[in-house]
């Protein structure tokens, strides 16, 4: 073995070493992208579940299938808060026959305590049921769901929220990944490790209670 | 040998990162398909929307309109409108489709009364809502709302100019304002809604002609009335005189009192003068919309409703009905000059044409001293008015909606 060949070893070493140095690196970003991206989707795909699920419960807000039953406008919403609302409505028969049954329900939506079973600090339930009924959530990531109260004139309502003047709502809504990437790298932010989203409903007024 | 390899190498890592690279598109693909399928959604429930409020509008022009086949918006045949009529309901349809998306919107609207109201006038003139004042129910008025020292006002208010006028300012006057405020509501007060009531008490209610006053006592199930105030009256069971419960008189002028039973609208093209108390045989809880008591009045003039000044009216008069005025307003007689006569208490809702007096104060800068009339209102809604309307009562010729599903 002459000392050619031990520079072609020593040459290919080098080479191969950088290769695999490049792959490393190569698969680390493209896993990291990867998990962001995935984290991204999940993140707006629940978002959107969530919006999709508000806006058509607050829509309906006062609705209901019996003429008889239908309430005045001031007697829709009976407990607001930033983070908790309780309204009447008459909730869908079935996911086909999105109409009600002609029996109003008090349906409530309350953001509940941070779920710590996740590598997320931040990440809460939201509670979605009916009065008298046990209340359920899936974790989805909700890191803020804030409800701003207007009155008829464009003014904000302060607290405590007198129902009966509710005119207009702003909804805030932010969702992040639960899990989330490299989260215990402490140069990162909050923010890198994991993704958010972000929704606002401006000045949402139901039909049912512009009547 | 050492060729293959390095090919072999290539070609694994190529189909590495080409596996990569497409994982890398499903996702932002996904991420796009998420944002344009809400995009969709929301595009499919405005076409919807559309579909309503193009339906609304021509409903309101013409209150048997039919939509013609599809509509064009944003595509072909993507917008279709039914409208189904059951029970004097109307339930618009709207199914707009985006992108093979469709949603549906239903809206339950039936025209409205002006039984409604609690207060609906189309001339306020110089009478100012002051911070005594406080209005429970339906209001609406053609004019400017003008407002003194933070008035109340609990239901949903409608206005032509949506223009709130202050006494001294926003501050000082701002009124409370319970319920839904729509500024830039036109509801115009028909020329003809005392022709229809004549018309169907020529049907099958009751139409006295040929006398310039006929007074009119309700009795419980029966109906007394006269035509000079030193007769004696003729009593008749009250559906027997009017089976579907209007009463009107022709050129002359209606004088009401008594205790209402049943469903009664009465109304005169002249004048109607409340001599005395009208109240119900079962007074309803006013705030409750179903209370059961089944007693209901209109009383409806082509000019005012004027509360006689005479020795019955002199201390307080208790009124329950919904009163309607074409073409004048809910006035006390000698309101300027009569001595104080206590308490107007309402328990109904008043449609006027021009708001006008019914008693008359001393100016102060402090406070509001009486002087003569009826210088307290003690107006409330009966809420049963949002459900029920007497026979016959004028109609708004406007729709209102009753539910909205979407």
């Amino acid at each position: 073995m002459g000392y050619s060949t031990l520079l072609d070893i020593i040459g290919a070493m080098i080479i191969g070493g950088l290769m695999i140095l490049s792959i490393n690196t190569i698969n680390q970003t493209a896993s990291e992208n990867s998990g962001r991206y995935n984290s991204d989707l999940i993140s707006q795909q629940n978002l959107v579940s969530i919006v999709e699920l508000l806006e058509h419960d607050f829509s309906r807000i006062g609705y209901c299938e019996n003429p008889d039953s239908i309430l005045s406008p001031e007697e829709m919403i009976t407990y607001a808060d930033s983070t908790k609302i309780k309204f009447w409505t008459d909730i869908a028969v079935s996911k086909i026959n999105f109409r009600g049954d002609g029996t109003k329900e008090e349906l409530i939506y309350e953001l509940g305590p941070d779920v710590n079973a996740t590598p997320n600090p931040n990440d809460k339930l939201l509670y979605r049921y009916v009065s008298g009924t046990v209340k359920d959530a899936s974790n989805l990531g909700i890191t803020e769901f804030r409800i701003t109260y207007f009155d008829n004139m464009n003014n904000k309502l302060s607290h405590p929220i007198d129902t009966k003047l509710i005119s207009y709502m702003q909804i805030d809504l932010r969702v992040e990944d639960c899990y989330g990437y490299d989260t215990d790298n402490s140069d990162k932010e909050h923010v890198e490790k994991f993704p958010t989203v972000f929704w606002r409903q401006i000045r949402m007024a139901t039909k049912n209670m512009s009547r | 040998m050492g060729g293959k390899a390095a090919l072999l190498l290539i070609l694994g890592f190529s189909t590495i990162m080409l596996m990569f690279g497409l994982n890398m598109n499903r996702v932002s693909t996904n991420a796009v398909d998420n944002s344009s399928n809400y995009f969709e959604n929301e595009m499919a429930k405005e076409i919807s929307r559309s579909g309503i409020n193009l339906a609304a509008s021509n409903l309101s022009r013409n209150h048997s309109w039919q939509p013609s086949d599809n509509y064009d918006y944003l595509g072909e045949d993507n917008l279709k409108i039914t409208v189904n009529e059951s029970g004097g309901i109307k339930t618009v349809t709207a199914v707009g489709s985006y992108k093979g998306i469709s949603k549906l919107i239903e809206v339950k609207i039936s025209l409205a009364s002006f039984s409604e109201y609690a207060y609906f006038s189309n001339i306020e003139g110089d009478i100012w809502w002051t911070a005594t004042d406080s209005v429970w129910g339906p209001f609406h008025t053609n004019d400017k709302i003008q407002v003194q020292g933070h008035p109340y006002f609990n239901g949903p208010i409608t206005s032509h100019g949506g223009a709130i006028k202050y006494y001294t300012d926003k501050a000082t006057d701002e009124p409370t304002i319970q319920g839904t405020y729509l500024p830039g509501t036109t509801i115009n007060i028909p020329t003809d809604g005392i022709t229809n009531l004549s018309q169907s008490a020529a049907s099958s209610g009751y139409v006295f002609s040929g006398h310039s006053q006929v007074f009119l006592q309700f009795d419980g199930d029966s109906i007394k009335y006269k035509y000079n105030s030193g007769d004696p009256y003729v009593t008749v069971l009250g559906t027997d005189l009017a089976p579907n419960g209007v009463i009107y008189v022709e050129n002359g002028n209606l004088r009401i009192e008594g205790t209402v039973k049943g469903n009664w609208s009465v109304g005169s093209n002249q004048n109607v003068y409340l001599d005395n108390d009208v109240v119900y045989n079962d007074v309803p809880d006013y705030k409750d919309k179903n209370d059961a008591s089944n007693d209901l009045l209109g009383i409806v003039s082509k000019n005012d409703v004027i509360i006689t000044d005479n020795a019955a009216n002199s201390s307080n008069i208790n009124v329950h009905a919904a009163i309607y005025c074409e073409t004048g307003g809910f006035t006390a007689e000698n309101y300027k000059t009569r001595s104080l006569s206590g308490t107007i208490h309402l328990i109904g809702g008043i449609t006027q044409y021009e708001r006008k007096g019914v008693g008359t104060f001393i100016a102060d800068k402090t406070k509001k001293i009486p002087k003569s009339g009826f210088p307290v209102k003690d107006y409330k809604y009966d809420n049963r008015l949002l459900k029920k309307v007497p026979p016959y009562f004028p109609s708004t010729n406007t729709f209102k909606i009753l539910s909205w599903l979407e």
